[in-house]
């Protein structure tokens, strides 16, 4: 089991703030923050990962979801600032091109 | 004492030793449906009542649901108020009395303004005097028992209130202690579900081949939870060359495992006409858009085996990179391009050959490997797997995993871990 999470939200700069730890036990609920936030926001969607110190695959499926829920209505998916241990999840995977990272 | 007061006395006596009855053959009882009728009975019975009902409370609807009425006239009369009758809290006299949490005595039921006369209307019964109490634990509601006309009197007593107050008391620590009892026979109904999944799934596992002309093939799966997200197979090819795969569901538990399952079908399927693991992987990744819709997706490594001559044609889907181990040490093939299965429509995968000594072996790990992470948060990583070479010999699967286990020290691990190896055994084999 991680450690807890947390979310921050700006919607007037359709901003979002990831810390803690997301594993499979907390990646539904993230996943359904996230759809939400799209719905509320136009245009990009920043998610800021700086505080993000531990992610799994289902939590990399979530940020997966929301570029492809994003790209098909035209919208970008923009993440900054990733912690070490996260962006070994997506070199490993290769899904760190898909970002442009 | 004279007679009346004597025959009150006995009266109440032989009422209280029902009351002392009831209290240890509700001890006995653990099921809710066969509480309720005894429960009824007993109520009646205790206050000399005709007839009997309890209403349960659905707090989620916020009603009162008449859940058993029993009388001693007709069956016909049970069935109905089973079936068709809610009352919202305040409405009518159970409503009242579920609302305001207080007991009610009525000595005449059809001068009383709270009676609600629908019951009877439904079930042809007439209510002459009532006895209606909460069922309380604690803060909660749990429901409202009613006794109906007295047999041999005109309306119920208050000390009869006083006895079906204590009978509602009996009940609630019933009906409390049978709710219990259920969530905790759902959770062993789930946890025995589980298990018989993970039956199954073992059975998805292919047995190990051992030597196949050459090299020897061998693999084993830890699921985290009972059942996993991690698959590997063996299949052999008319050719005599095996192909070897790894694949490992974002995700773990029951969601992943059947997943799992879907593309373990669907790659034996495959394997039939296909046999290049680049163009496999192709296949795969249209069944994964298809199957997981962009939810989930899968990483994969496939390796073709020529067990004769130790040639291996390798591809891989954003999994961890296969090793090499040797004598030398151990090396991280580079080179295999690809993303996840699942994720994008037309997915480009880079493979590649390679050639084994004799004595080494291909080893295709999960990241549950790499993954498994120590009391202190520490993990095992790419680096330890690697120096398993300098601290240990051939077979070096059982080897990683049991370099594994002592970095966990008994804790379990995070997520499922899986090791394949391909040990290539050059003229000795």
């Amino acid at each position: 089991m991680s450690e807890g999470w947390t979310w921050e939200e700006d919607c007037e700069h359709g901003a979002v703030s990831l810390s803690g730890e997301v594993d499979f036990s907390s990646s539904p609920e993230v996943r359904q923050l996230f759809m939400e936030f799209i719905e509320q926001t136009p245009g990009q969607l920043t998610v800021d990962l700086a505080g993000l110190t531990y992610m799994d695959s289902s939590g990399l499926a979530v940020l997966l979801d929301v570029r492809r829920r994003l790209k098909e209505k035209g919208r970008a998916l923009i993440l900054r600032q990733m912690t070490p241990a996260v962006e070994k999840i997506f070199r490993l995977t290769q899904v760190d091109r898909l970002f442009g990272l | 004492m004279d007679a009346v007061e004597c025959a009150k006395w006995r009266r109440r006596a032989e009422r209280l030793e029902k009351l002392v009855e009831a209290g240890q053959a509700l001890a006995l009882v653990e099921a809710t449906d066969e509480l309720l009728p005894l429960l009824m009975r007993m109520a009646q019975d205790v206050t000399g009542a005709t007839a009997s009902s309890i209403l349960l409370h659905d707090a989620a609807r916020g009603v009162l649901r008449f859940t058993l009425a029993m009388n001693e006239n007709t069956a016909g009369v049970q069935e109905v108020l089973r079936k068709n009758l809610e009352l919202r809290l305040g409405q009518g006299l159970a409503g009242w009395v579920a609302e305001h949490r207080e007991p009610v005595l009525v000595r005449d039921a059809h001068t009383d303004p709270r009676f609600f006369s629908s019951a009877d209307k439904v079930t042809g019964f007439s209510t002459t005097s009532l006895l209606c109490v909460p069922i309380l634990h604690e803060e909660e509601l749990l429901g409202v028992a009613q006794v109906l006309n007295p047999k041999g009197r005109d309306s119920f007593a208050d000390e009869d209130l006083d006895l079906l107050l204590s009978f509602a008391h009996l009940a609630s620590v019933a009906l409390v202690r049978s709710r219990l009892l259920e969530s905790r026979l759902t959770e062993l109904r789930m946890r025995a579900q589980f298990e018989a999944a993970a039956n199954i799934q073992r059975h998805f596992l292919p047995p190990n081949p051992g030597n196949v002309g050459g090299c020897v093939i061998w693999g084993v799966t830890r699921p985290a939870a009972a059942v996993g997200g991690d698959l590997y197979d063996f299949i052999p090819l008319d050719d005599s060359s095996w192909l070897v795969c790894v694949a490992d569901i974002a995700g773990k538990g029951l969601p992943a495992a059947l997943l799992m399952a879907a593309m373990w079908a669907r790659l034996r399927s495959l394997a039939a006409q296909r046999q290049e693991p680049v163009e496999l992987l192709q296949a795969l990744n249209r069944d994964a858009l298809e199957v997981m819709r962009g939810e989930l997706f899968a990483t994969a490594v496939l390796a073709r085996v020529w067990p004769r001559s130790g040639k291996v044609r390798l591809a891989l889907a954003g999994h961890l990179p296969p090793l090499v181990f040797g004598p030398a040490g151990c090396a991280v093939i580079s080179g295999l391009a690809g993303l996840p299965l699942g994720i994008e429509q037309d997915a480009e995968y880079q493979g590649r050959d390679l050639k084994l000594e004799p004595g080494d072996s291909l080893l295709l790990l999960t990241d549950g490997v790499t993954e498994a992470r120590r009391a202190d948060k520490a993990f095992f990583g790419m680096e330890r797997v690697q120096k398993v070479a300098e601290q240990a010999r051939a077979p070096w699967g059982p080897a990683v995993l049991g370099a594994v286990d002592a970095w966990l020290e008994g804790r379990e691990a995070g997520d499922d871990v899986t090791a394949v190896e391909i040990r290539f055994l050059g003229d000795e084999g």
